[in-house]
């Protein structure tokens, strides 16, 4: 089992449609996916449809009492454990808990599902806490992505930090460009001075209406099959996360 | 904050029987009222059913298919296994297919075997999902129509409405379970059933084959009874895959009607002083002719089912030579088995068959008279009493320093053995003899692997031995054959060395008695 966590700590670059859909494409390979919503606002929930039970919340959560919770998505192979409200307030949670140990909660309570996935992946707030800590911890790969702009940049800059103040490899970190819209020369000009890093993978995600509408119509865009565009997108990426994660 | 395992249950899946299209109808219109319902799609076409001809999948419970360009094990229940891409053909052997999740598991269960189309089901499926009012799908329905084809016969089978849950969403899934209990659908708990009545299709019958020997014998069976009835069975095995051979389907239908002659000549020789001289010698000569025209094309295949391990056995730089002398082999085997085709179709092979077959049951046959009216199970008894102490006698005597002529002997001596126990098996207390061939047959393991290691070496320095000339194949071929030679010689030595122990290891004083106990035991039951 791999756990692949989609993170940036700068809200609106795109981390709930690459979450979404990278999950997606994953199960279309024939793997068992699940996908978590760790964010409260539940996007990720909402392009599924799907709703937590009412005996959901975050304590049950943290008890590691929420495998029932975990509900089938409309596709064979990929299954979603769904946010709730509770999940807000998860890092203070978080902190309550033992302070040795606070950092590696998320990591104990995947753990026992790693005969029953092949990858997990994560979609999480953009914050920067002690819930992100244990998303860096608990994953094989941070896959982070960056509107090709100074602000962007910045929240990349910030991760760097993390990593180096828990002490983890850079290595795991997987970059993208996301919302890229090559008729702006910063991105164009962004993109050709960072996208050399290692850091950077090669494939990115354009700006396009259709992941825009992805809320109207509540489905993954790969759904549309080799019509869409955005969804050949996404397919890339994952092939490029699978290859870079293999390395 | 200890955290036990997920109970994660796979999601339900059942199965109804639908007596026709009205009952689906109402069903899905009382599923309508309470739920929206979508029809998300049909699909049909054809799905090939393969197995080995000795039936390696269906005996493990595993069914392999074919559709449209997927290659499919699953089990009885439907359960995947693994997949791999793969279109429809008469035969597969486990090399014809890719590297994939499938290969590993199926190579495991049949091995060298064929996998032969035994039928195929055209079926249609139609997919509804029932939604919620966010519109997600918290149930699927999957009606099924299928018909099978073998050879000339058809089937429909029963229509069937399976309903799945979706993870998460099991009290909608109760829900319409039990509306479907209601509308007064059976379900179905097991679709072996269904299975097997798509396999009656076939010419074939399930399990009618295998290659382990078993012939019921009456304890109170005479012996020309007995060697009528294994013997029939044993040219019935030689007829079976008679058919095999021909077609070179696969290497084990020749391998199992040799082991049909060999199990024929051994009960000759064995039985020889109760069976009519004349004929024994007559039909001991023509078995051992068949047995020698059949010979070449299975040594051949020997090596060419080794082609995998002498591989591994050599470096690389080894293993373009090695692939000349796999190549000679195969140009040889083209030979080898148009002459063999042409033996087992020349008048002397079928006299052989119908003259056997017919002093086998005629009733005024040779094989019935005389002291052959006798009862079988005390000369069974006498027979294994002496051919064990023989076998230990021998045994017993060999020392590490010992020839290998020895345990080349003392392995035909336990062949003998081990073939007249499965013969007279059921006279026997079953599991008791059981434990005894199996203690058997690890040392028998033992010595098999020894005697094989010295034939392919001996044929292998033959091959070497031939070689001329100084052109680069001949260096190439030499160098593989060399460090082959040297490879199995180090493994005829461990083998060897294996010997001492295996053997002490069955003729424990629970062993020597274990067979005194069975055969002690069912004298006092006839008595």
């Amino acid at each position: 089992m791999k756990i692949i966590a989609v993170y940036s700590s700068k809200g609106g670059v795109g981390k709930t449609a690459g979450a979404v859909n990278l999950a997606y494409t994953a199960s279309r390979t024939g793997r068992q996916v699940l996908l978590c919503d760790m964010d409260s606002q539940g996007a990720a929930s909402y392009y599924y449809r799907i709703k937590p039970k009412k005996k959901f919340n975050r304590s049950r959560l943290l008890k590691g009492d929420f495998y029932e919770f975990i509900r089938g998505t409309d596709y064979d192979g990929l299954d979603l454990l769904p946010a709730h409200f509770s999940f807000r307030n998860l890092d203070i949670a978080l902190k309550e808990a033992q302070h040795e140990k606070s950092r590696k909660v998320l990591a104990e309570l995947l753990e026992p599902l790693k005969d029953e996935y092949d990858y997990i992946i994560l979609d999480c707030p953009p914050n920067l806490t002690i819930l992100s800590e244990n998303i860096i911890i608990a994953a094989d790969s941070v896959v982070t992505p960056v509107v090709p702009t100074t602000l962007s940049l910045l929240a990349l800059e910030q991760l760097l930090k993390l990593f180096k103040k828990l002490d983890c490899p850079k290595e795991k970190i997987l970059a993208f460009f996301s919302m890229v819209e090559r008729r702006k020369s910063m991105h164009l000009g962004v993109m050709s001075k960072y996208g050399k890093y290692p850091l950077f993978m090669k494939s990115y995600v354009p700006y396009m209406a259709e992941i825009e509408k992805m809320g109207l119509h509540r489905k993954p865009v790969g759904l549309a099959g080799s019509k869409s565009v955005a969804g050949r997108a996404y397919d890339l990426l994952w092939q490029e996360i699978r290859e870079r994660m293999a390395d | 904050m200890p955290i036990t395992g997920p109970d994660m249950k796979l999601p339900q899946e059942i199965t109804f029987l639908l007596e026709g299209p009205p009952q689906a109808g109402e069903l899905l219109d009382s599923l309508a009222s309470r739920f929206m319902v979508e029809e998300t799609g049909k699909i049909s076409g054809q799905k090939y059913y393969y197995d080995t001809f000795d039936w390696r999948l269906f005996r493990k419970s595993f069914v392999l298919t074919v559709t449209g360009n997927r290659l499919e094990l699953s089990d009885f229940n439907g359960v995947s296994i693994g997949v791999s891409a793969g279109l429809p053909r008469k035969n597969y052997f486990c090399w014809d297919i890719q590297e994939s999740e499938l290969r590993e598991p199926l190579e495991a269960i049949i091995d060298m075997r064929a996998l032969i189309q035994i039928f195929s089901l055209n079926f249609a499926e139609r997919t509804f999902r029932v939604l919620n009012k966010d519109r997600k799908t918290v149930a699927r329905i999957v009606l099924r129509d299928e018909k099978a084809r073998g050879e000339g016969a058809q089937l429909d089978l029963p229509r069937r409405l399976s309903l799945q849950e979706i993870r998460g969403y099991g009290s909608v899934f109760d829900k319409i379970r039990k509306m479907c209990l209601k509308t007064g659908l059976k379900s179905i708990d097991d679709e072996q059933d269904l299975l097997k009545l798509a396999f009656s299709v076939s010419e074939r019958k399930l399990l009618d084959y295998g290659a382990k020997f078993r012939v019921d014998l009456d304890e109170t069976i005479t012996i020309g009874e007995a060697v009528s009835k294994i013997c029939l069975d044993l040219a019935g095995a030689m007829q079976i895959n008679h058919v095999g051979v021909c077609a070179d389907i696969d290497s084990e239908f020749l391998h199992d009607f040799r082991i049909a002659i060999r199990r024929t000549r051994s009960l000759l020789t064995l039985l020889k002083k109760v069976l009519p001289p004349e004929k024994t010698s007559y039909f001991q000569s023509e078995f051992k002719w068949l047995g020698s025209v059949t010979g070449p094309v299975r040594d051949i295949d020997v090596y060419l089912l080794k082609r995998k391990e002498y591989l591994g056995m050599l470096p690389e730089s080894l293993h373009s030579g090695l692939s000349l002398f796999f190549d000679e082999l195969e140009k040889m085997r083209i030979r080898e088995i148009k002459l063999l085709r042409r033996h087992l179709a020349s008048p002397r092979y079928r006299t052989l068959l119908e003259s056997w077959r017919l002093y086998l049951s005629e009733p005024g046959s040779e094989i019935f008279s005389t002291i052959r009216k006798k009862k079988c199970k005390p000369l069974a008894d006498k027979l294994i009493g002496k051919r064990f102490a023989g076998f230990l006698r021998d045994g017993d005597k060999i020392n590490e320093s010992s020839a290998d002529n020895e345990l080349h002997k003392l392995r035909i001596r336990g062949k003998k053995l081990r073939y007249l126990l499965e013969f007279f098996r059921s006279f026997y207390d079953e599991a008791e003899m059981e434990r005894f061939l199996k203690q058997m047959k690890r040392l028998q393991d033992n010595l098999g692997d020894f005697n094989d290691l010295s034939v392919q070496q001996e044929m292998l320095a033959l091959r070497l031995a031939e070689l001329s000339g100084r052109t680069q194949r001949t260096m190439q071929l030499g160098a593989s054959l060399g460090g082959l030679i040297s490879v199995l010689a180090g493994k005829h030595r461990s083998v060897r060395q294996a010997f001492q122990k295996s053997y002490s290891n069955f003729s424990k004083t629970g062993n020597r008695d274990l067979l005194d106990t069975v055969i002690s035991a069912s004298s006092r039951r006839v008595s």
